[in-house]
């Protein structure tokens, strides 16, 4: 009878293993949301948020509340903020730890378009998450995964732009081609430099995507990549790369409409050689005369520190002359560009406080001058410059005074 | 199949998923591959203990340190969940604790203390050796960050290795095993 017991249960053994196992994963899961309820007690404070204004001069916001995005809006250019309200009814996770957080893109008719990533179950792992809005923020849809492929490895840090012609672009950092080359160990691809940025395009509203476009081999693995949208509808990307054997310089390509990549080109010569998590993704911007101009950081052999440097309009050469900006602790530094002038914003530490600080160029960067927006004597997320009609703004998300819009320029 | 043999491949059925989750809830008080304990970090198992395991890292912690450390070489390395980097270089604080017990290791982690399950779970992955393990207890990071070091912007890995007379060499990224024994040797930490 015991035997006969015991037999059942070795044939049944896997089901009961896998049983087991779902068990442990449920009560992971249910872990996990706990977690999100106590972040709030726990000391954990959330302040990772993006913004960006619509046609009409409206600042939309979106940040991190547990399991949840928020939106919240602004009809004069942050003094005030609505009531936020959440974009994904469901709770789940959402990234929020070094460059990756909730972001916002507007539509050409005003469409309010939000990516996140949700970590998996596995560390390093994600699904690029997406929801619209077609009433002004009243409604969202509910969430989509952007990518088609749904190994369980990462596809985080997403990062999205909306072309003139209303063309919407997510683009991400994706491990699928690390995996298979590791699986492969005996194809000529056994080894693979960090991860790959791949990209997806909706040309309906975000009703649907068309995708997963690869634009590149060898990306750094957790920075921000910086989008570009031109004229022509296609999108400049530029990213931490992982140049032969581990030099951890940028590289920009063109994402076309048609899912076809542009040849990769180098952007920064900085000789940063290491095995090494920068959580400090680069910012681009396009100003009047065509002209590119950029903001990065690196701990190169080169030069060390956070620099800006600019580029041709293709960006081929990469930047000219860098010009460092800040001192020894400033860092996440974010540009804009419009006509001649060009915008820098970065944060730095005194010891005290954290300040934040904007470089401004009216010739296009040829000369600068340096203002002091604001500082914080508490926690406080990275900053990020707007511009709308000409005029700029730094929205920076802090522990003591929550959103600030500070004007750049009185 | 003789019926002992059978018995114990059908208790092992049973039993592996178990053990697997009393490994998981024991914060990894062993070397979950099994190549040799973890010393001095003998823990009941199932019980959850990661909230007393993990200690607070804060801007005043490397003072303390330096002051438990006098007159000692002590090595204080950063990571994250987030970086992978930081997951390779666990390997690495492994074999350095190996060759050289008596040196200490910190290991900090600069996620959040409420993601002391997570931590725990990983170093029940990658057990990186007899470490002490602390995490950043003060959200204000760049604080902690420039009681540290001034021009350290958050990359990871970043490791500091104090010499007795406590001066520091700093490295950036995963840090290389040859370095580390050129300046073990230097500091007279002998390999065991």
């Amino acid at each position: 009878m015991v035997l006969k017991l015991l037999k059942a249960l070795c044939t049944q053994g896997a089901a009961v293993a896998a049983l087991l196992l779902a068990c442990a994963c449920a009560q992971a899961q249910h872990a996990d949301h706990a977690d999100h309820r106590k972040d709030a007690t726990r000391g954990r404070v959330e302040l990772a948020a993006s913004a960006a204004f619509d046609a009409q001069g409206v600042l939309w916001a979106v940040s991190k509340s547990g399991g949840q995005v928020m939106l919240r809006r602004s009809a004069d250019a942050g003094k005030s903020w609505s009531a936020p309200q959440p974009v994904n009814a469901v709770p789940e996770g959402i990234g929020a730890e070094g460059d990756a957080r909730p972001k916002i893109a507007l539509g050409v008719k005003g469409e309010l378009y939000v990516t996140w990533t949700k970590p998996l179950s596995k560390p390093y792992t994600g699904e690029i998450r997406f929801a619209r809005s077609l009433d002004g923020g009243k409604s969202f849809s509910a969430p989509v995964t952007v990518h088609a492929d749904r190994q369980e490895i990462t596809h985080r840090f997403d990062a999205l732009t909306v072309t003139r012609d209303g063309k919407l672009f997510i683009a991400w950092i994706d491990k699928r081609d690390g995996l298979a080359a590791v699986k492969n160990k005996n194809g000529k691809n056994a080894h693979y430099r960090g991860a790959a940025v791949y990209f997806a395009v909706s040309d309906n509203q975000g009703a649907s995507f068309r995708g997963d476009f690869k634009l590149a081999d060898y990306s750094c693995e957790c920075c921000r990549i910086a989008m570009l949208p031109r004229d022509d509808g296609n999108v400049l990307a530029l990213w931490r790369h992982v140049f032969e054997p581990n030099v951890r310089d940028h590289a920009m390509a063109l994402m076309r409409a048609d899912g076809s990549a542009g040849a990769v080109r180098r952007a920064t010569f900085d000789e940063w050689a290491l095995d090494v998590c920068p959580h400090h993704g680069p910012s681009l911007a396009a100003g009047g005369d065509g002209r590119l101009h950029a903001v990065w950081f690196t701990q190169g052999n080169k030069r060390a520190g956070v620099y800006y440097g600019r580029l041709s309009a293709n960006g081929e050469g990469g930047v000219d002359t860098p010009r460092r900006v800040g001192g020894d602790s400033a860092e996440h530094a974010d540009l804009a560009a419009s006509g001649t002038r060009v915008v820098v914003v970065w944060k730095e530490f005194d010891g005290m406080r954290s300040r934040l600080r904007a470089m401004i160029s009216d010739n296009a960067g040829d000369s600068w001058r340096e203002r002091e927006l604001s500082a914080t004597a508490g926690a406080s997320d990275q900053p990020r410059v707007l511009e709308h009609g000409g005029r700029f703004y730094a929205f920076w998300n802090t522990q003591r005074e929550g959103f600030t819009t500070a004007a750049v320029m009185p | 199949m003789s019926r002992r043999n059978f018995i114990l491949k059908t208790l092992g059925y049973i039993l592996a998923p178990l053990a697997a989750l009393r490994v998981q809830g024991a914060q990894g008080a062993q070397d979950s591959h099994g190549t040799h304990p973890v010393p001095g970090a003998k823990r009941a198992l199932g019980v959850p203990s990661h909230a007393a395991e993990l200690l607070p890292f804060d801007a005043n912690s490397l003072a303390s340190l330096r002051k438990t450390h006098a007159g000692r070489p002590f090595v204080l390395a950063f990571w994250s969940l987030h970086c992978e980097p930081c997951r390779d270089e666990m390997a690495e604080w492994n074999a350095v604790k190996r060759r050289h017990p008596s040196l200490p290791v910190i290991l900090v982690s600069t996620d959040t203390p409420s993601d002391g399950r997570m931590i725990e779970t990983f170093f029940a992955k990658y057990p990186p050796g007899a470490v002490q393990k602390w995490v950043f207890a003060d959200a204000f990071t760049e604080r902690v960050r420039y009681a540290v070091d001034k021009s350290w912007r958050g990359e990871l890995p970043k490791s500091y290795f104090f010499d007795a007379a406590h001066k520091i060499e700093a490295k950036s990224g995963r840090v290389n095993r040859t370095w580390i024994e050129a300046w073990a040797a230097r500091v007279s930490t002998k390999p065991q």
